[in-house]
């Protein structure tokens, strides 16, 4: 009955339709991240998108689109210094990320003037997405989960192992761009929903959550699409009853979800020992 | 010797990392069938010339030719089956299983096509066999004990059904049990036809496994039977302060296998 309430209402329609979208990509492209330690890479893309989104409005691109612009140009620019050598990579990721915020939150403050809401872009507001966006959300997302599955088998083997991927004949160097340019699309959808401070934690946490079911990779997967999908679910309908900020409570349920997964194996595995020992 | 019972030729090989040569102007020839052991001390270019086979580093000069064609070409890249060493493997808490592990190794074959069909499903359950591994199939690798884990990642590379398989020091670390299995696992293997090339520490009871050795100390200081190998100056360039091991194993020194012959 809750949720015929809510559905009733246009903007809570949009509001899941976009959620769900993400909820399926985020973690789709998430786990790749998660399983070769690119979180950091995932947050910094992220602050990146800030800039990206700031100088679309400038010239008049849509959100969406300058966000991935701003990734892409940032991939290439932490990887032309990494081949260079002369800083660390983790050093290269934060100069980024730091460097990003910080042009992204200045342009941002010379259109404060002409009444932009520079939160929206920080923490999303799922709530004010137009069918529009939805429809770009829906189409890019698509896009991102379609390619990742298509290349799946590729992707997992240069996860598992870059090296022997390489000596496979695989392409691995182009494999690892294209993952990164799959995550800034996903990151730019994101930023409605929950803003650009807030999209790392839904491409990383839900797989965490999986990832303590100690499974396999497409189980793992398909566990955190679900745990990703009831994270948006519960989150939306709280934020709406509660009065709560719409993105920041999907990512506290996934964090929710995430605690109880880890409680839960551990049960289960301190269970699983007791029987083992009688 | 045909051309077609070469399996790997190396000719000029030189390779400079940093100014210092790793190895320097050398040449050999490894048949179709061989079980290699390739020794030589810590540094010594062993990893180095397996990478340079692999087609993963560049040689500074010369090259290497795997049944006749370029090491870094897809053809030549098809026929190897890599696996890399102990040290550099999967991270143990990579959420996969055994299963997934080596149908990976598929990937050598469709490249970035898609598609998984019965003959995909043959050749792993063929590799399965082979390391005789088909019960942990389903285990997560975090659960597998450092043995088996090395069992799934040498199934992984006969999945592709290599003609030739190249191993970087797969059983360092590895409990006495595990490694006589990993040994038998390899003789059956050589049995079958499959091209050995194992890098190991363990000189003594690699020696009883392979047919013939190379051994690197920054050049190419013997290439033949183990006999020449391991009684001989690939001993003696091992363990230079030690003398000449020879008497040590009584077994006669012998001259140069291949070597484009």
């Amino acid at each position: 009955m809750i949720m015929f309430e809510i559905l009733s209402y246009g903007f809570m329609q949009r509001a899941f339709e976009a959620g769900l979208v993400l909820s399926i990509a985020a973690p789709t492209i998430g786990i790749f991240f998660v399983v070769r330690r690119y979180s950091a890479m995932a947050d910094t893309l992220a602050h990146v998108s800030l800039a990206g989104v700031a100088a679309g409005l400038f010239f008049g691109i849509s959100s969406v689109w300058a966000a991935m612009i701003a990734c892409i140009v940032a991939i290439l620019g932490i990887e032309r210094i990494r081949e260079q050598r002369t800083l660390a990579s983790d050093t290269v990721v934060s100069l980024f990320l730091s460097g990003g915020l910080a042009l992204g939150v200045v342009l941002l403050g010379l259109r404060t003037s002409s009444g932009l809401n520079v939160t929206s872009f920080l923490f999303g507001s799922v709530l004010t997405v137009t069918g529009q966006e939805v429809l770009q959300i829906a189409g890019l997302g698509a896009a991102v989960v379609a390619l990742t599955l298509l290349l799946w088998e590729p992707f997992f083997a240069v996860s598992l192992d870059e090296e022997v991927a390489e000596a496979a004949g695989l392409p691995v160097r182009n494999l690892n761009r294209l993952l990164a340019v799959l995550g800034a699309a996903t990151i730019a959808i994101s930023i409605h929903v929950v803003g650009v401070l807030l999209i790392g934690a839904l491409m990383v946490v839900p797989v965490l959550a999986a990832m303590q079911f100690r499974v396999g990779f497409r189980a793992t997967w398909a566990i955190a699409v679900a745990v990703s999908a009831v994270s948006t679910v519960a989150g939306l309908t709280l934020s709406y009853y509660l009065n709560l900020a719409s993105g920041a409570t999907v990512v506290l349920c996934a964090v929710a979800l995430f605690l109880l997964s880890m409680t839960a194996a551990k049960l289960t595995s301190a269970g699983a020992s007791r029987t083992a020992t009688k | 010797m045909p051309l077609k019972n070469i399996a790997i030729e190396a000719t000029g090989l030189t390779f400079v990392r940093n100014g210092e040569a790793l190895f320097e102007n050398f040449s050999f020839a490894i048949k179709r069938g061989a079980y290699v052991a390739v020794i030589g001390p810590n540094g010594g270019g062993k990893s180095t010339l397996l990478r340079v086979m692999l087609g993963l580093l560049e040689p500074t000069a010369g090259s290497v030719s795997i049944f006749g064609k370029p090491c870094d070409s897809a053809e030549a890249r098809r026929r190897v089956g890599y696996v890399a060493q102990r040290g550099g493997m999967i991270d143990p808490s990579f959420p996969a299983t055994a299963g997934e592990v080596v149908r990976a190794g598929r990937t050598q074959v469709h490249g970035l096509r898609h598609g998984y069909g019965a003959d995909d499903a043959k050749a792993v359950e063929t590799a399965f066999k082979q390391t005789r591994i088909g019960h942990l199939r389903d285990r997560v690798i975090s659960s597998l004990s450092g043995g088996e884990r090395q069992r799934v990642l040498l199934a992984r590379a006969l999945a592709a059904e290599p003609d030739i398989l190249m191993l970087d020091e797969p059983i360092e670390g590895l409990d006495p049990g595990s490694r006589e299995e990993f040994y038998a696992t390899l003789r059956d293997l050589n049995k079958t036809g499959k091209t050995i090339l194992f890098i190991s520490h363990d000189v003594h009871r690699i020696a009883k496994e392979a047919t013939s050795a190379l051994c690197l100390r920054h050049e190419l200081v013997c290439h033949g039977t183990k006999a020449c190998v391991v009684t001989g100056r690939g001993m003696r360039a091992l363990h230079h302060d030690h003398g000449d091991l020879s008497s040590h194993h009584g077994l006669e020194s012998d001259g140069p296998l291949g070597d484009g012959s």
